[in-house]
C-alpha cells in the first residue's frame, strides 16, 4: 500500500488548498483549520488512499470525520470556554481588507453567525463548485439537507452582509 | 421534492434544476420583481462566499503539512515478515549473549533529558511515556498493518514490526522509527485510548556510525522486552491484526 500512497502524495498536494478551505469552513478559524489540515494529511498518509477513489472527496470526508472526532473529544473535555477566532484574524493589522461592502470584522461576525454545517455546505457548493449530490456525499447527508442548509447559509449571509433583497422569499 | 423559493432559487443559481424546472422559474422571475431581486441577492452571496474563503488562501500553507507530503518515498523493501516461532519466547535471546551483545551494539536506553529542541519528531515522541493521540506515530500504530512503512513527517519514516497481546491482556506493537541519521526501536502497548511506550532503544549515531545497520536489526533490549511482555503467546497473524485495527485496538469484552 505504501508505494501507491507515495505516488499519490502529489495528488494530495494538488488539492491541499481545497482541503484547507473546507477545514476552515468546519472550524471557522484558520489556526484550527491548519491543525485539522495537518491531522487530515497525517491520516491520509497513514491509511492511504484506495486506488479507485476520487482524491478530493475522499480527503474531504477524512477531514470531516476527524473534525467530528475533534468536536466529540472537545465536548468530552468540556472545552467550551474558548471562543474560536474566525478566519481572517491573522491578517496584518492596518491592512484595509474589505470584502465587497464588508469590513473584515464584519466578515468574521458573519462567519461566526453561521453553524459549521452551513459554512461547510456553502464552501463546497459556492466556493468549490460541487454539485448538491457531491456535497451530499462528502457531508454524508441527503441532497435535500444540502439544499436546505445552503438556503439557510445564504439567508444568513444576505442578512448579515447587508445584501439587498434580504427579505424571506 | 418540496422546495422553498430560496431553495429553488439557490438550485437555479447552482445549476441544479432541470431545463423544464428552470424554464418555469424563469417565467416567474420575469413576472415577479421581488423574486428577481432575491435571486440577485443570492448570486451576490456566492461572490461574498468566495471572498471569505480567499482569506484562507491568502495565508501561506503550513510548512509542516507540505513537508509531510514532500518526503522521499519510504523504501518498500526491508519489510520484516511475521516471525514464525515455536512455543515460548519470541526471540529466544540467551541471557549471556544478550548481555554481551548489548555491550557491543551501541544502543542507548533513551535519556529523556537529551532530546533536541525544535519540532516534535516521532523519535522524540517515543521518549514520552505516552504517545500523543494526535501524533503521526499514534496514527501509525492505530491504522497501519505491520510491515508497511509510513511517512511520519519531519524526515522520518516508521513501521510497525509486529503486534501481540501481552501477559496482562493489552495489545502491544513492536515498532521502529528512523530518519537519515538515527533509528529507534520500541515496544508500545495500548491503554484505553493511548499507546504507552514500554521499551525504547535508540541507535546512537555518535557511538561509531553503526546506526544504519542497527536501523534494520532489532536491538537486544527490544527483543528482551518483547519476550517479557508476550509470555508464552504468539504474535497476531495478519488477519488478527487487521481485526484489531478495525476495532481500534479495543478488546471485545
Amino acid at each position: 500500500m505504501d508505494r501507491k500512497l507515495n505516488n499519490r502524495n502529489q495528488e494530495i498536494i494538488d488539492v491541499l488548498p481545497n482541503i484547507r478551505r473546507f477545514a476552515a469552513s468546519l472550524t471557522g478559524n484558520l489556526a484550527d483549520a491548519d491543525d485539522l489540515l495537518q491531522s487530515t494529511v497525517e491520516r491520509l498518509l497513514a491509511r492511504g488512499l484506495a486506488d479507485d477513489v476520487a482524491v478530493l472527496p475522499w480527503c474531504l470526508r477524512v477531514c470531516r470525520n476527524l473534525w467530528i472526532d475533534e468536536l466529540r473529544s472537545r465536548k468530552v473535555r468540556s472545552d467550551a470556554a474558548r471562543e474560536p477566532a474566525v478566519i481572517g484574524e491573522q491578517v496584518v493589522e492596518g491592512e484595509d481588507q474589505v470584502l465587497g461592502e464588508m469590513t473584515l470584522a464584519e466578515v468574521q461576525e458573519v462567519l461566526r453567525s453561521m453553524s459549521d454545517d452551513q459554512r461547510a455546505v456553502l464552501e463546497l457548493v459556492a466556493v468549490e463548485g460541487y454539485s448538491y449530490k457531491e456535497a451530499a456525499q462528502v457531508l454524508e447527508v441527503p441532497v435535500g439537507t444540502v439544499m436546505s442548509r445552503l438556503a439557510r447559509a445564504r439567508t444568513t449571509l444576505m442578512e448579515r452582509s447587508g445584501i439587498a433583497g434580504a427579505r424571506s422569499a | 421534492m418540496n422546495m422553498t423559493d430560496d431553495e429553488l432559487l439557490g438550485a437555479y443559481t447552482d445549476g441544479e434544476l432541470s431545463p423544464d424546472e428552470a424554464a418555469v422559474l424563469e417565467q416567474r422571475l420575469a413576472a415577479d420583481a421581488d423574486l428577481q431581486a432575491r435571486l440577485d441577492a443570492l448570486l451576490a452571496t456566492n461572490d461574498v462566499s468566495r471572498r471569505l474563503f480567499a482569506e484562507v488562501d491568502a495565508q501561506p500553507m503550513p510548512e509542516a503539512v507540505l513537508n509531510m507530503l514532500q518526503e522521499e518515498p519510504a523504501k518498500p523493501d526491508n519489510v520484516v515478515p511475521f516471525l514464525k516461532l515455536g512455543a515460548g519466547r519470541l526471540f529466544n535471546v540467551p541471557v549471556a549473549i544478550a548481555a554481551s551483545v548489548a555491550l557491543v551494539v551501541s544502543f542507548l536506553v533513551v535519556d529523556m533529558s537529551r532530546q533536541a529542541s525544535g519540532p516534535v519528531s516521532s523519535m522524540e515522541a517515543l521518549s514520552a511515556k505516552s504517545i500523543a493521540a494526535d501524533s503521526a506515530l499514534h496514527y501509525m500504530l492505530e491504522d497501519t498493518n505491520s510491515g508497511h512503512s509510513v511517512d511520519l513527517g519531519n524526515d522520518e519514516t516508521g513501521e510497525a514490526v509486529l503486534s501481540f497481546t501481552d501477559v496482562s491482556g493489552r495489545y502491544c506493537r513492536q515498532l521502529r522509527v528512523g530518519n537519515t541519521q538515527s533509528a529507534a526501536h520500541a515496544v508500545a502497548c495500548r491503554g484505553n485510548s493511548a499507546w504507552q511506550v514500554e521499551a525504547l532503544a535508540i541507535a546512537d549515531p555518535a557511538a561509531g556510525g553503526q546506526f544504519q545497520q542497527a536501523g534494520s536489526a532489532t536491538p537486544v533490549a527490544i527483543m528482551t522486552a518483547v519476550d517479557a511482555l508476550i509470555g508464552a503467546a504468539e504474535p497476531l497473524d495478519t488477519e488478527q491484526e487487521k481485526q484489531a485495527i478495525s476495532n481500534s485496538w479495543k478488546k471485545s469484552e
